[in-house]
């Protein structure tokens, strides 16, 4: 499992053992952490995702100029 | 500057780098000296004019009051201040994807939302648009988005809860003025949106990390990349495009397919309503009880701006629809309950007006309302016409016997004596507050339709 798989597994876990949020309190650094957790997960999967985008585009564009240099 | 003609907006306090205030009748942004560097940023990198060409922020000038701050602007006028808990679901899921785009777009810029407020979106021209010119500033390098937590509460929350539990619960927006708890998000969701993994990461385990390092203090060194706040915005913006209304049925949903009248009577009905619309020359128009905005568009489609009024949330819903798929500019839908107007919320009750003190119109429509008002929810006359009469100049009414048969289905299984609600004691009671313009019976109809002027 990679380190940041396992970053997240614990951080979820520890999570889930928390209870109803008081109103009272802060809730801005929990929103924080979260995000420097998911930073690194999802920021992981957007380059891929991002990458394969790239990649359809390339290929679509190789398709249109078949299909336009076959139509001529 | 006269400061007796000046007032500061009472919902603008939070933000301590400028304030919203109105000065003889006009709506003005101060920004204050702790704002220059942001503000003069937001226009020398090129994105305040290229989100003002996009129409996705509201156009401004720079004006010289002879205030205090560093710069006064003038944003243009927007035609009627709305509240997220008077929007449909697509109006919330438009005004949350803009706000993404803008920070998408901000990014490119080297900029950032401080805030994701739902309440920084009105609805002008048929669109959304971002109201608050100074929540834009410079990118803080490695911090996470400052506002994550205020988009989920704003729009995610009221999204998922809308499109996955009940289309009412928009109305929690009024009792939560910064957004849903994101913990009672969490336990109203059913399971099986619960797990699905976005769900589960912005609203779930962001619930659980808002309890978990509550009142705690945290150091971290860890570097937060721009591409990992690209990731999570697009996760954000991913999920939101999935959320989908329910096809629910309502009572109103198809009221215009079920009505009680034949072709003809319907062309003549709107015949009438837009010869007394163009009696009484209006420039805004308050539709109640408007359906899927069938006859407010009698009024907007004459280039005369009409809010579009309905208690039930699918009809508005499908008015929204209707004016971006025509790209309508003069309407605009909202969520009205007229037996409980949205009250005034916030600090001091003064940060988000009630419905009833924004309602400021020249001619209130009022088609096929009066016997749920009266019958339904008992109202006498006397009230309805007071109210009106204190909200629009004129008014067109449609009087609904006892006797018609929607009219009839209200009555059914009512012990009450009912004798009062006539058209004798209607004109009587209203007469105390309007003058009978003109009358017209509907043929083939029991209904009449008055074209009445206030008194005051």
């Amino acid at each position: 499992m990679k380190k940041i798989d396992k970053l997240f597994l614990i951080f979820s876990l520890f999570l889930l053992s928390a209870n109803t949020a008081n109103a009272y309190l802060d809730a801005g650094t929990g929103s924080y952490v979260l995000q420097l957790v998911l930073g690194g997960i999802l920021g992981g999967l957007f380059i891929l995702k991002s990458y394969f985008r790239k990649i359809i585009f390339l290929f679509r564009k190789i398709i249109t100029k078949k299909e336009k240099k076959s139509n001529e | 500057m006269n400061r007796d003609s000046f007032k500061v907006d009472g919902g603008s306090f939070r933000d301590r780098g400028g304030f919203v205030f109105k000065y003889k009748n006009d709506i003005y942004r101060q920004i204050n000296h702790s704002a220059k560097d942001d503000f003069d940023f937001l226009i020398s990198s090129g994105l305040c004019r290229y989100l003002q060409e996009n129409k996705m922020l509201v156009e401004h000038e720079e004006i010289e009051l002879g205030g205090g701050g560093y710069k006064t602007i003038k944003p243009k006028k927007i035609d009627f201040i709305s509240y997220p808990y008077e929007w449909s679901f697509s109006q919330i899921k438009d005004a949350a994807l803009l706000t993404l785009e803008i920070q998408q777009i901000a990014l490119e810029h080297g900029m950032s939302l401080k805030d994701a407020s739902a309440y920084n979106i009105q609805f002008q021209a048929g669109r959304p648009i971002f109201i608050d010119t100074l929540s834009f500033e410079k990118i803080k390098e490695n911090s996470p988005w400052v506002a994550y937590r205020q988009f989920c509460q704003h729009f995610l929350a009221p999204l998922l809860l809308i499109s996955g539990v009940d289309i009412r619960l928009s109305s929690l927006m009024s009792s939560y003025i910064d957004g849903i708890p994101l913990d009672m998000a969490s336990s109203i969701l059913p399971f099986s949106k619960k797990i699905k993994p976005s769900v589960f990461i912005h609203i779930y385990l962001h619930a659980k990390s808002q309890k978990a390092f509550s009142q705690k203090k945290i150091s971290s060194q860890r570097k937060f990349s721009l591409t990992s706040q690209k990731a999570i915005l697009d996760s954000l913006k991913t999920l939101i495009l999935k959320t989908q209304l329910k096809k629910d049925k309502t009572e109103w949903g198809e009221y215009y397919t079920f009505t009680n009248y034949k072709e003809e009577s319907f062309k003549e009905k709107k015949d009438l309503v837009s010869s007394f619309i163009d009696q009484t020359s209006p420039k805004r128009v308050l539709d109640l009880g408007a359906n899927d905005g069938t006859f407010s568009r009698l009024s907007s489609e004459k280039g005369i701006f009409t809010v579009s009024s309905d208690i039930d949330l699918v009809a508005v819903e499908k008015n929204y629809l209707n004016l971006k798929e025509k790209k309508e500019k003069n309407i605009l839908p909202l969520f009205l309950d007229l037996f409980n107007p949205n009250p005034s919320i916030g600090w001091g009750n003064e940060e988000r007006k009630s419905f009833l003190e924004r309602a400021n119109f020249d001619l209130i429509i009022s088609l096929a309302l009066i016997h749920h008002l009266s019958i339904t929810n008992h109202l006498p006359f006397s009230k309805i016409a007071d109210l009106f009469s204190r909200k629009s100049r004129f008014l067109i009414i449609e009087f609904v016997p006892i006797g018609d048969s929607n009219a009839d289905k209200l009555v059914q299984n009512r012990g009450d004596d009912l004798s009062w609600y006539n058209e004798d004691n209607f004109i009587k009671e209203f007469s105390k507050h309007y003058t009978v313009v003109k009358k017209a019976k509907i043929n083939n109809t029991k209904r009449t339709l008055y074209l009445m002027k206030s008194n005051e």
